[in-house]
């Protein structure tokens, strides 16, 4: 009879990670936050765009909470996209979704209020490239709980840095918000390829 | 034409003003941030500072001494590719020969345009662009601009400025139409003239201008309410438009920032030139003073390197190549008054400042000489025995 018990909690406790894993979660306990996958599959959760550089345009990746990964670039006139130049649209697991949501929770993109925001807008980048454009993150959860809030609240934050991820990341390492970012690229891309 | 241009030079008085140009400016004098409009960079070493407007950046490893520089550039293993063109970029930045007509291939665009489809960069190009920035501490003559003010910035034709207010009012084209010229304004809040970071010339604000005038304080300034000819709004700067209007077709600044696919820039114009040599004024900005300097750039791998060319997955996808750099105060100075800063690398980078070429580019290496080692420049100190040219008699 105890076997049974041992064999069918493990089961429980098996299908319990691999729900949370498809899912989200929204665990507070190990001070992390957490939230509930949107029940809105058009809803965009994640843009991460890019402007400048040394060619013309916007370039921007979006997931989609339906599982849609769309890479495109833009031609932009005064800031405002006007024409798709190359677009490509991929599908990705919602593991890997939650992968990418967590990894921007982790990092305080979700609770970034206004007196984080205004310490790392007075940064200075030391050291920076004419040539990197900006980079600018947007992230959409309709269901989000901080590591300490008793009841879940939408999250929708913007948050932009000029002068390119590398150079702030080599000016300010201690940064998470930089380092995150810059994480954030080649997790994007990777899923691009995996698809 | 832009709508929002056409609206604001409909506004102002539309008098012709004779077409006239000219810019260029230093990497570190002023950076496009977050809260508005371009500030001005911080130096390294004390971050609570900031470099001013009439900074001049130095190469690396510059201290205010006469002393020649040499610049070890060292191409990483698995970027062989770049070698020739790499070459290239460094021989041409070492001779500083002023050009015209030197924006080439299948479109030569400024960034308010769309240009042609094409896949392939142009290496040689982007080397060349890359190397003003790590080598010789030059920066884009032209800004960033806000535009629509929703905190996208874009790459733009206005001459390079900081302490610009906000659109609509900062920046407007003048009556020509063109962004860059000298009949654009460019205001701060209240009116006011905000500081320019270009140098223009003097004599004609011309920056194509080909002739035997020496580049220094003299000849070249950076104020706009004092040495501009009178009845010019701004001083302008060297893109392919500017060009045009100026008699000098097809030519745009190597260090113009944006560059298009398909799009070759091979040669130095004289806005480039211009700006390397009056870095090599020294201190004093002045020729003949005792304290001109030269700056050598070498491909080579010996102790120091000074800049390692390599390509990498760079965050940014629309950027064909970086280089990260700061800058530092080149000697002791009065920080408010400091004009002289060095280029300088991340400590994590051993001193090595890292250019990076986007490794996701389809990229057209150019062809490679027959002959390496000077020969078909004439050069042939390196070769053991020059054969003198048999001809055949009639």
């Amino acid at each position: 009879m105890k076997k049974h018990w041992l064999v069918g909690a493990m089961g429980l406790g098996a299908l319990l990670l691999v729900l949370l894993a498809e899912f989200g979660v929204k665990a507070t306990e190990d001070g992390r936050g957490g939230f509930s996958f949107p029940s809105d599959p058009a809803l965009e959760l994640v843009r991460l765009s890019f402007t400048g550089g040394t060619m013309q345009g916007r370039t921007e990746y979006s997931l989609f909470a339906d599982g849609r990964l769309l890479v495109a670039k833009y031609e932009t006139e005064a800031g405002e996209k006007t024409t798709v130049l190359a677009r490509k649209e991929s599908s990705v697991n919602h593991r890997r979704i939650n992968e990418v949501l967590q990894h921007l929770v982790d990092c305080g993109f979700a609770d970034l209020g206004d007196a984080r925001r205004r310490q790392l807008e007075e940064l200075r980048p030391a050291y920076f490239s004419s040539d990197a454009g900006t980079t600018w993150l947007d992230l959409r959860l309709p269901s989000y709980r901080g590591p300490t809030a008793i009841s879940d609240r939408s999250v929708e934050t913007s948050f932009s840095l000029r002068g390119g991820l590398e150079g702030w990341v080599s000016s300010h390492p201690a940064v998470p918000e930089f380092r995150c970012l810059q994480d954030l690229v080649p997790m994007l891309r990777k899923l691009e390829g995996e698809s | 034409m832009r709508g929002k241009d056409l609206f604001v030079a409909s506004m102002g008085l539309l008098v012709f003003f004779p077409p006239a140009i000219g810019a260029g400016t230093y990497s570190g004098t002023a950076l496009c941030g977050n809260d508005g409009d371009c500030f001005p960079g911080v130096p390294a070493s004390n971050v609570a500072q900031t470099v001013p407007p009439f900074a001049v950046t130095h190469p690396l490893g510059y201290d205010g001494s006469p002393d020649g520089i040499r610049l070890n550039i060292c191409l990483a293993k698995g970027s062989e590719a770049f070698s020739s063109a790499l070459a290239r970029a460094i021989a041409t930045w070492n001779a500083l020969v002023p050009t015209t007509g030197n924006c080439s291939g299948t479109g030569c665009s400024v960034g308010e345009e769309t240009p042609p489809a094409a896949t392939q960069m142009d290496a040689e190009s982007v080397l060349l662009h890359e190397l003003g920035h790590c080598a010789l501490g030059l920066e884009h003559p032209e800004r960033t601009w806000d535009a629509a003010d929703d905190g996208f910035w874009e790459e733009t034709s206005f001459t390079r400025s900081w302490d610009v207010a906000g659109p609509p009012e900062g920046i407007a084209v003048g009556p020509d139409f063109i962004r860059g010229t000298l009949d654009d304004s460019q205001l701060q809040t209240l009116g006011m003239i905000p500081n320019s970071v270009s140098w223009f010339r003097i004599q004609d604000n011309n920056p194509f201008a080909i002739d035997d005038t020496v580049i220094d304080n003299t000849t070249f300034s950076r104020s706009i309410t004092a040495n501009l000819p009178s009845g010019r709004n701004w001083a302008a700067s060297a893109n392919r438009r500017t060009g045009e209007q100026n008699g000098a077709a097809a030519s745009q600044a190597v260090m113009y920032g944006l560059i298009s696919l398909g799009e070759r820039r091979r040669s130095l114009t004289a806005d480039d030139v211009n700006m390397a040599k009056m870095a090599l004024t020294g201190v004093d900005f002045s020729v003949g003073g005792g304290d001109d300097y030269t700056v050598e750039l070498v491909l080579s791998c010996d102790d120091p390197v000074s800049i390692l060319v390599s390509q990498a997955n760079l965050a940014n996808p629309q950027s064909a190549g970086q280089c990260i750099a700061g800058v530092d105060y080149s000697f002791a100075q009065n920080p408010f008054l400091a004009r002289h800063f060095t280029l300088v690398a991340p400590p994590k980078n051993g001193g090595i400042l890292f250019l990076t070429l986007n490794q996701n580019l389809d990229w057209d290496y150019g062809a490679d000489p027959v002959f390496v080692s000077g020969f078909e420049s004439g050069d042939t100190s390196e070769w053991s025995q020059v054969v003198p040219t048999i001809t055949q008699g009639p």
